[in-house]
């Protein structure tokens, strides 16, 4: 697991978003335990209470669980949930941007089409 | 169920060095005291633990009096910068003096610590390097049977490596057995996220007391054209600013003006807690008088 | 005895005991030794010689250590703040220290002299008391022949003046651990220097001035103190008023120490 803070965001937000993302890339499998607090808390020197409020919001997203007196857990279907999370997002914090930068460079929605053509044929 | 600090003051030969303190540390948390060298930090600390007296002002902890009390003593540690502890004592007789008056002492922790710094116990304390009379010092103040711990530059001569490994170590037993540590030291970044309180002296006063996260919600950095932001943060609290070519970057503390639309031109961001400690504590007369 | 002061008691105890045997053992080194090193390389070493040497004043000795003792009160107020012990409780087990610390020290001192000293001047068990330095005071105020309730009265004298010793000491200690290094170099050097100018201005002024002052009542009152009545002489004071005059001193120590123990801080903190 990596961790790369910022400073612009609190950081209990930026714990569950790592966490997060490090389930939505698998490396978190589903079902299997993730790092307990004290060890996040030791390895980045966060407040263990700050990553316990991290952790929290992913426990009230339905994507890990407590096991009591042994960790924190991936719930199955946690990976799936945070797909289609992230596709309900996709417009808001893509698209969006995509079209308003496009506006500014003067980009015409046909050639806008066709860079993102091109964006999946080099894949 | 906390220490009470109240309205305590400290003058020195006519010289101010702390002026009306009022402060309230509570029971399992981190803290961290920041200051300026001469703010008055260590003065605090001392105060605290009744090792020298304030000239105004009371502590207390759990509403009993800090002063001349066995009982409230023995439930504090203060780790200071100056060395209370005899030349000539021996290490694992030290330890065994700690255990002695708190009472008790977790001495199987400590001598795993010694062993992951390598530190000698059979040395004389007088024998020891900056770095490592630090070290021994945090030892005991991991170890102490003490409900709040107090750490004067605790990492002061510490290599990076043994920065980490107390870093770690804190974080380690304080998971372990929850207590109160207040961490006065200069390296904030070091400390940033691990705190979870702090409290900032400048110019003798305490000038920011709050919840970590609370206090970064209010620090924010406002950049692009000079104009523009002039014209967003007018009457705002700027405590700092910057000029690169034509950008403005102004360092706000408080609220925004939440009727005035930010221009498109301008970034909002939030400044971490290193960069607002400096705005905070250094030409403030200066900054204030350019705006 | 509340546990903190049991334990620091206990800690201040075991260190002074283990300096005052340092402490014996570098004087009988001394006196013992430097005296039988000359004899042995003049090749007159004879028995008599080595038995003098023995023939030393162990309880003048405890005197100069119980005295000197408290000198060390900043360093050990040091370690008890860092360890969370209140002034309070150190200048109590201080008192308890010097208390106990006392009783051993004079059992030592007496055991020395009726046992080492004493035999090898040839003298007996009772005429032996007499040469002690109680014993040359107060020796026949409850009859000469009550060995044993003089030989109490002695022990329980000459305790509680070592007590006294130790709490002036403890007074001046106190004060001392509040001055800096450089300020208290300076009283220990000025303090004799002006005492004397003090006293040879006095004299002069004494010997210039035309009122004539009654020194007798002054002496009297001295003499009473120390249990001379008026009728009776040295040999036969009375050991009660000295007695006396001991539990007032040491309370008077007792009080000042206590005042300038609570002002103890840490010095450039």
């Amino acid at each position: 697991m990596q961790f790369n803070f910022n400073s612009t965001e609190p950081i209990y937000l930026q714990v569950a978003e790592q966490i997060e993302e490090a389930i939505f890339a698998r490396t978190f499998a589903e079902g299997e335990q993730i790092p307990s607090t004290t060890e996040i808390s030791k390895e980045f020197h966060i407040n263990p209470a700050t990553v316990l409020k991290g952790m929290n919001i992913l426990v009230d997203a339905n994507l890990i669980e407590k096991r009591r007196g042994v960790g924190m857990f991936v719930i199955p279907g946690a990976q799936g949930r945070i797909v289609e999370k992230r596709r309900n997002q996709f417009y808001d914090d893509y698209v969006k941007n995509l079209v308003s930068e496009a506006r500014k460079l003067h980009i015409t929605k046909q050639e806008l089409a066709e860079l993102i053509e091109r964006g999946f044929s080099t894949k | 169920m906390s220490i009470q600090i109240h309205a305590v003051s400290q003058s020195f030969h006519g010289k101010t060095i702390l002026k009306d303190i009022n402060l309230t540390i509570e029971p399992n948390k981190i803290y961290g005291l920041l200051g300026r060298n001469g703010a008055g930090k260590s003065t605090l600390l001392n105060i605290i633990s009744n090792r020298i007296f304030p000239s105004q002002g009371t502590v207390t902890l759990d509403e009993e009096s800090m002063n001349d009390n066995d009982r409230t003593l023995g439930r504090i540690y203060l780790m200071s910068e100056v060395n209370l502890y005899s030349e000539r004592a021996k290490l694992n007789k030290l330890f065994d003096t700690t255990a002695l008056m708190y009472g008790s002492f977790n001495r199987k922790y400590a001598n795993e610590l010694a062993d992951k710094f390598g530190l000698d116990l059979t040395s004389r304390f007088g024998k020891l390097s900056t770095g490592y009379r630090s070290i021994f010092k945090l030892i005991v103040a991991l170890c102490v049977p003490a409900d709040y711990i107090f750490l004067d530059e605790p990492v002061l001569g510490l290599d990076a490596n043994h920065r980490e490994l107390f870093y770690q170590e804190l974080i380690e037993t304080y998971s372990e057995n929850p207590r109160t540590f207040v961490i006065s030291t200069h390296l904030i970044e070091e400390i940033a996220n691990l705190i979870e309180h702090v409290f900032v002296l400048d110019d003798h006063k305490i000038v920011i007391n709050g919840s970590v996260p609370d206090i970064l919600e209010r620090a924010y950095t406002i950049s692009g054209p000079d104009a523009d932001v002039k014209q967003y943060t007018a009457g705002l609290n700027i405590i700092g600013e910057d000029h690169l070519g034509g950008i403005t970057a102004h360092y706000v503390y408080g609220a925004l003006a939440d009727d005035r639309p930010i221009p498109d031109t301008v970034k909002l961001e939030h400044l971490d807690l290193q960069k607002l400690f400096i705005n905070l504590t250094t030409e403030k007369k200066a900054a204030a008088h350019v705006s | 005895m509340s546990a903190k002061l049991k334990a620091t008691t206990r800690y201040l105890l075991r260190e002074q005991l283990s300096y005052l045997g340092v402490v014996y053992l570098i004087v009988l080194a001394a006196l013992i030794g430097m005296p039988l090193i000359s004899a042995i390389f003049n090749h007159n070493l004879t028995w008599q010689l080595i038995l003098n040497s023995l023939s030393i004043n162990v309880g003048f000795i405890f005197g100069c250590f119980i005295f000197i003792l408290p000198m060390l009160t900043y360093d050990h107020f040091k370690l008890l703040i860092q360890n969370g012990i209140s002034r309070k409780t150190y200048w109590r087990a201080r008192l308890l220290n010097i208390i106990s610390l006392s009783f051993i020290g004079e059992a030592i001192a007496m055991a020395y002299y009726f046992f080492v000293t004493n035999p090898i001047a040839h003298r007996s068990f009772s005429a032996g008391f007499k040469y002690e330095f109680y014993g040359q005071l107060y020796g026949d105020f409850f009859g000469a022949h009550n060995l044993a309730g003089n030989l109490l009265m002695n022990f329980i004298f000459m305790w509680l003046a070592f007590i006294m010793l130790g709490l002036c000491g403890m007074a001046v200690g106190s004060i001392f651990s509040l001055l800096t290094k450089t300020v208290r170099r300076i009283v220990i050097i000025a303090v004799p220097i002006l005492g004397l100018f003090f006293l040879g201005f006095l004299i002069n002024w004494l010997a210039r001035t035309s009122i004539h002052f009654n020194f007798e009542g002054l002496a009297k009152f001295l003499g009473f103190l120390v249990g001379f009545t008026g009728d009776n002489k040295v040999g036969s004071l009375n050991p009660l008023i000295a007695t006396g005059t001991i539990l007032i001193v040491s309370v008077i120590m007792a009080a000042i120490a206590y005042y300038f123990n609570h002002k103890l801080k840490i010095k450039n903190a």
